[in-house]
């Protein structure tokens, strides 16, 4: 360039110190071997980084680097600066050539004395004879702080986004000047709006929950008079028609008391809302039960001490009437007999009914437990058969075991007992004198012991069959007038069967009999 | 000097405390009363009944807390019947336990089968 002959010394005075004054990095490249233009990009950069060298440059490119002075640098080869592997280093000399070598302010990547990473911003040009590159002369700017800086703020972005994304938070501006209003793509997705839909302040007041407008719009003029930042919980009505609740955020930006400009965040808390609920919902659940339980128990208290209650005046009738019967205060006249007779048999009736209603009470109860132990069936119906013994001399009735000879099993003996003692009364009681009744007692498979007890009896219509189990049910049929009883036998039969596990079912046709089949796991 | 054996009848309600001495009393026994625990209490242990017909639902002092109040081993002699028109297996298995010889259900029993029961628990 300045290659006067006659000015030679002092423009290169000049040169020198204007170099090595500047606080810009100034460089001179030189090639051991010229490379010709005419080769491709990649062959012309490939031989860059063989044959380019750094011949001159100045005190602010050697601090660049982290060196005290130029000298070290001079004669290091384009590669211990210029990372070669760095696509952003090839893409910059790619631009080099492509420009025509002449190109300004474009990034570099490159590394100081100790390895670390420093960033440039370099204009240069190359100097070409003939066809072949042969120098290129540049100035750099240090730009690895503002690199950093921006960087920084591009991850702070970044995390900002990320973390409004994982949140599901929602962010919206509005210039209340001019009534434009942003709203980011996950605060429309909590609308349910689209991402390109034009949205106005309008809109999105319509969509506040009726029954929360009126807290919402008091929240937004309190802070566009005040300009703090509030905080709401509040349900939208999105276009669907589905109802959501969001926690909103806003804050107005004043200027000269005016407000210019609102922003807030908006997110989701469906699943905050429904927890709350459930837990509401629960509590109430728990409240009820427990309610409940000691209704229950309340129930039950009432009902012993009811049949308590109820028991004691019939016991005393039952005790006077039994002395006048007994003749053991003076004798009785017949007639006067028959009549004490019919009372007593009364307040016994009586005594009966509030037996089988204590009785059903108890069964009812949620407290009810089974006292189970190890017991032969066969044993157990053979009592009960013993019990009723005048119930079928009265009628003449013959009663007859069959199947096993013994049957262990783990029930609760008492309760059974009331099974089969019900059973064989009903069996009676809805026969004909001098009939017969059969109980077989036979295991079903391994795990089920079936007991049934047949009866040729009166028989069950099938309509009444599905009800018989039912609490206070009685069927009419040719014997019932002359049959007494509160309709509770068969519902505790039910229940005690169930209780151990099994099952009941009955057979039966009109006029010819029934057959009540019990099975129980062994 | 009676040769009768003592049947104590302790039962708060008067009616059945008239009858069952009239019951017992005809059955040959010398029946003594009280009406309520604490006085069925004091009556044990001063007279040591042979029989003790002890009502469960009474003022004062229950059954049960005469039971609990009392160390039968104590009374040889003296057997505890209670009897009740409470008649669910819990109390009956507490009862039991308490001490007592046996339990009836009040309402379940005519003049005859009482007179029996006691004669059931005399040696």
């Amino acid at each position: 360039m300045l290659k006067s002959d006659s000015d030679k010394d002092d423009s290169r005075e000049r040169y020198q110190a204007f170099i090595q004054n500047s606080s810009e990095g100034i460089w001179r490249f030189e090639l051991d071997e010229s490379i010709p233009t005419s080769l491709s990009p990649k062959e012309q950069i490939k031989r860059m980084y063989k044959h380019a060298y750094l011949a001159e440059t100045n005190m602010s490119t050697a601090k660049m680097y982290g060196y005290r002075s130029v000298k070290p640098l001079i004669g290091m080869r384009l590669g211990e600066f210029l990372i070669e592997s760095d696509p952003q280093n090839r893409e910059y000399l790619e631009a080099f050539i492509a420009s025509g070598y002449n190109l300004t302010q474009v990034e570099s990547h490159e590394r100081d004395k100790k390895g670390r990473d420093k960033y440039f911003l370099n204009s240069l040009i190359g100097i070409t004879e003939g066809g072949y590159l042969v120098r290129a002369w540049g100035t750099q700017q240090d730009v690895t702080d503002q690199k950093a800086a921006s960087q920084a703020l591009l991850m702070s972005e970044e995390r900002l986004n990320l973390a409004l994304q994982a949140s599901s938070m929602g962010l919206w501006e509005w210039d209340v000047a001019t009534n434009e209003l942003y709203w980011s793509p996950e605060l429309r997705k909590i609308y349910g709006i689209g991402p390109k839909e034009p949205v106005t302040f309008e809109m999105y007041v319509s969509m506040i929950h009726p029954d929360d407008a009126e807290h919402a719009a008091l929240v937004a003029s309190e802070s566009m008079k005040t300009g703090e930042t509030y905080q709401f919980e509040h349900r939208i009505v999105r276009r669907d028609g589905t109802i959501h609740w969001l926690l909103g955020t806003g804050r107005a930006f004043l200027e000269d008391g005016k407000p210019v400009r609102m922003v807030g965040t908006s997110m989701n808390i469906d699943p905050v809302k429904q927890a709350q609920e459930l837990r509401a919902a629960n509590d109430e659940l728990k409240t009820e039960r427990a309610e409940l339980l000691a209704l229950n128990r309340a129930k039950d208290e009432f009902i012993a001490l009811a049949s308590h209650q109820l028991r004691t005046p019939a016991t005393a009738v039952k005790q006077y009437i039994s002395l006048l019967l007994n003749e053991v205060v003076g004798p009785v006249s017949d007639d006067q007999l028959q009549y004490l007779q019919i009372a007593f048999n009364s307040n016994e009736r009586q005594l009966r009914i509030i037996n089988d209603l204590l009785k059903t009470a108890q069964i009812d109860s949620s407290l009810y437990t089974l006292r189970k132990e190890q017991h032969d069936m066969v044993d157990l119906v053979r009592s009960a058969i013993e019990e009723l013994e005048d119930t079928f001399d009265l009628r003449s009735q013959t009663v007859e075991v069959k199947g096993l000879e013994k049957a262990p099993i783990n029930i609760d003996a008492s309760e059974m007992k009331l099974v089969f003692i019900n059973l064989l009364d009903n069996a009676s009681k809805y026969s004909y004198p001098k009939t017969k009744i059969v109980i077989s007692i036979h295991k079903k498979g391994t795990k089920t012991l079936e007991i049934s007890v047949k009866d040729r009896g009166v028989g069950i219509n099938k309509q009444d069959r599905a009800r018989i189990f039912d609490k206070f049910t009685r069927v009419d049929n040719d014997l019932s007038d002359t049959v007494t009883g509160t309709g509770l036998g068969l519902y505790w039969v039910e229940r005690i069967v169930g209780l151990h596990n099994g099952s009941i079912s009955v057979e039966s046709e009109r006029g010819k009999g029934s057959t009540f089949n019990i099975r129980l796991p062994l | 000097m009676s040769i009768k054996q003592t049947v104590l009848v302790i039962e708060d309600e008067a009616v059945l405390q008239d009858v069952y001495k009239l019951i017992l009393t005809a059955g040959g026994y010398d029946v003594h009363t009280a009406g309520n625990g604490v006085e069925g209490l004091r009556k044990i242990k001063a007279e040591k009944p042979a029989i003790v017909l002890l009502d469960l639902f009474m003022p004062q002092m229950d059954g049960k807390e005469l039971l609990r109040n009392i160390d039968l081993s104590d009374f040889p002699n003296t057997k505890v019947i209670v009897y009740s028109n409470l008649s669910d297996k819990t109390t009956e298995s507490e009862v039991r336990n308490l001490g007592a010889h046996d339990f009836i259900l009040k309402s379940s029993m005519t003049p005859n089968d009482l007179l029996e029961l006691v004669k059931r628990h005399l040696p």
